[in-house]
């Protein structure tokens, strides 16, 4: 059994910035489990802490049945593959890839086989005599892979592996280590920034802000029912777009349109009636390609974005923005609505069908979905949803 | 096999090592050969021990964890403001005393305690170590010294040889030490001979020994400056 259980786990800097602010949190055994949110929340250091890198001011950690707060890195049973890789640049691949069997005093034939075996597994056997240096990043990257495997710890930790890597490689890689895992079955916990390879790699992710742990799920539950505007913010992109609404008993007025409600999602009785509605970009669709039946909205297109396989509109809506900052909403978000900085209307984008024929400045009928709705309360940003129903019905499957 | 490699070992000492000592055994009975010993001596045993005791001090002043360390590396600093000279006399009486004048000695334990500036070169050049390196060794299951031996050290070449060459000349060119350290011994160093000989006129001065004497330390600086300009540590880092 390696579960790892987090019990209220802080670290304050010296200075007084709380990098992480009482954390409990379960990593099950062979779990994927990935800590995502942006730079500065607190993951990276969250991640050290249970490396043993930096110490715990408070909580405690544990992992299978052994306390391991306060224990030695080397006494852990945990490896780490960093941002940087770290290799040993003085040692040639071979020799990365046995130093902590070697440091352990594993018999040599054991040494030997397993750093074919790992050798093998990542593609790793004509680089075996190379430097680090003579070594491009993406080889680099599964040396440093391999490093820990070759170790069989019992978890995991990867920060960032990923963000040094050009474009495709990424891709290329995050299959190769989503693959590593369904045959390895390792309890791993993964660190990024980007919400994509959150929702690509992580059985749960957790996503964090300011020390704290905002929502732990699977990616489908962080997209669906995020648990508030920050989560609903940060995960998806574009990301979802948020309007001051006001909630009737089976309507919902926005910006001077009425869309019916979707009774099975819909605040419990008793909600405020004001509330901040949000509608993720993939919940439009061009009217002339939905299916019949959905509530329609007439909207001027300000600009056609042609992705390709999808097109992405824009339109002003006649509401004031949602400043979802008060909330400390994702930086991309931000970025996305600068460019509309002379407007204090909200900007709303809507993914479509490529073959609309939306263009600026015309009129476009649009469906959207009721039953993919989300309702966060305008005083505290939360869901006013059940957001965690889902987990629970999977839990009781 | 780990036990066949020893006496394969002791039998190459034999062989290489032998005839050296042999050789140095006899440099005794030649005229200036004691003198040429202890300079060997003194200079070679300094610059060891104060690159090896350097390097020590450096890592632990560069990394270690305790709020009190740059405390006492201001107060290492700040004994490169004391002049030498002003020691120099204490020094002698306390060795003196202990009987080791006209003895290596005392650079061996100079050496063992290092210098401010080679400890400051090390800690700078440690300094900016790439943290991670150390915590993938960690990781792996190294201690601190471990992780100093095997991660440090075969990455400092360059600051290795830049602080060897330095404690080589430092105590191979110092004449007023070794004058005054080996004061009573008639063999004295190689460089209070020359000096000896020396006429009190500079009209015939006697270039030749004093060139021929200059020659150990550029050979030295020969053989390490090739690790001076090289430096590889961060190539195990990024892409």
């Amino acid at each position: 059994m390696s579960e790892i259980v987090l019990s209220g786990v802080s670290k304050t800097f010296p200075g007084g910035a709380k990098a992480v602010d009482e954390i409990s949190l379960t990593i099950e055994d062979g779990e994927l489990m990935v800590l995502v949110g942006p730079s500065g929340c607190g993951k990276t250091t969250l991640l050290r802490m249970i490396a043993g890198l930096e110490t715990v001011d408070d909580g405690s950690i544990r992992l299978g049945d052994r306390d391991i707060t306060n224990l030695e890195p080397r006494d852990r049973d945990i490896a780490m593959v960093f941002q940087d890789y770290a290799l040993y640049p003085h040692m040639n691949v071979r020799a990365n890839l046995s130093y902590g069997l070697r440091v352990r005093k594993t018999p040599k034939h054991e040494i030997e086989r397993r750093v074919d075996e790992v050798a093998g597994l990542l593609g790793l056997h004509d680089l075996l005599d190379r430097l680090p240096a003579a070594l491009s990043g993406g080889q680099r990257q599964r040396v440093a892979m391999g490093r820990a495997i070759a170790r069989r710890p019992q978890v995991y930790l990867m920060d960032e592996p990923l963000s040094n890597l050009d474009a495709k490689l990424r891709v290329r890689v995050r299959a190769d280590l989503a693959r590593l895992h369904a045959q390895l079955r390792v309890t791993t916990i993964y660190v990024t920034h980007d919400q994509v390879e959150a929702m690509q790699l992580g059985h749960r992710s957790a996503v964090m802000r300011d020390g704290r742990i905002q929502q732990v799920g699977r990616p489908q539950t962080l997209y669906r029912d995020s648990a508030n505007l920050y989560v609903a913010s940060f995960i998806g992109s574009p990301s979802m777009n948020l309007v001051r609404a006001e909630l009737e008993r089976e309507a919902v007025r926005f910006a001077g349109y009425r869309v019916p409600l979707d009774l099975r999602r819909r605040p419990p009785a008793g909600s405020p009636g004001q509330v901040i509605l949000g509608i993720r970009p993939e919940d439009f669709e061009d009217a002339r390609f939905s299916p019949p039946g959905l509530p329609t909205i007439d909207v001027e297109i300000s600009l056609v974005e042609d992705l390709g396989p999808e097109a992405l509109a824009f339109f002003a809506l006649d509401a004031e923005r949602v400043e979802p900052e008060i909330f400390g909403v994702a930086a991309d978000r931000r970025d996305q609505e600068a460019l509309m900085a002379d407007d204090r209307r909200a900007l709303f984008s809507a993914t479509l069908d490529a073959a609309t024929a939306a263009r600026a400045g015309q009129i476009c009928r649009l469906t959207v979905n009721p039953a993919r709705f989300h309702f966060f309360s305008p005083y505290n940003g939360e869901s006013l949803l059940d957001t965690e129903l889902p987990d629970r019905l999977e839990e009781a499957v | 096999m780990r036990i066949a490699r020893i006496p394969i070992l002791l039998v190459g000492a034999a062989v290489f090592v032998g005839p050296v000592v042999l050789g140095l055994g006899h440099l005794t009975h030649v005229a200036w050969g004691m003198a040429l010993v202890n300079s060997l001596t003194i200079a070679i045993s300094f610059t060891v021990l104060s690159t090896a005791s350097a390097a020590l001090a450096g890592f632990a002043f560069a990394r270690h964890r305790v709020w009190w360390k740059n405390v006492v590396f201001l107060f290492v600093l700040s004994t490169l403001m004391v002049p030498w000279i002003v020691t120099m006399i204490p020094q002698f009486v306390i060795f003196y005393r202990l009987h080791l004048i006209n003895t290596p000695w005392p650079w061996v334990l100079w050496g063992i305690q290092g210098t401010p500036l080679q400890i400051f070169l090390f800690r700078q050049f440690y300094a900016s170590f790439p943290r991670e390196l150390e915590d993938a060794a960690a990781i792996d299951g190294s201690g601190r010294l471990r992780i100093f031996w095997d991660i440090f050290v075969p990455n400092s070449k360059p600051i290795i040889a830049v602080t060897a060459v330095w404690g080589f000349i430092l105590v191979w060119g110092d004449y007023l030490t070794q004058d005054l350290f080996f004061l009573l011994d008639p063999n004295g160093t190689l460089l209070t001979r020359i000096t000896d000989v020396l006429p009190s006129t500079t009209q015939t001065f006697p270039t030749l020994p004093l060139a021929l004497y200059a020659l150990p330390p550029i050979v030295f600086f020969l053989f390490v400056q090739r690790y001076i300009t090289q430096s590889v540590v961060r190539t195990g880092i990024k892409g």
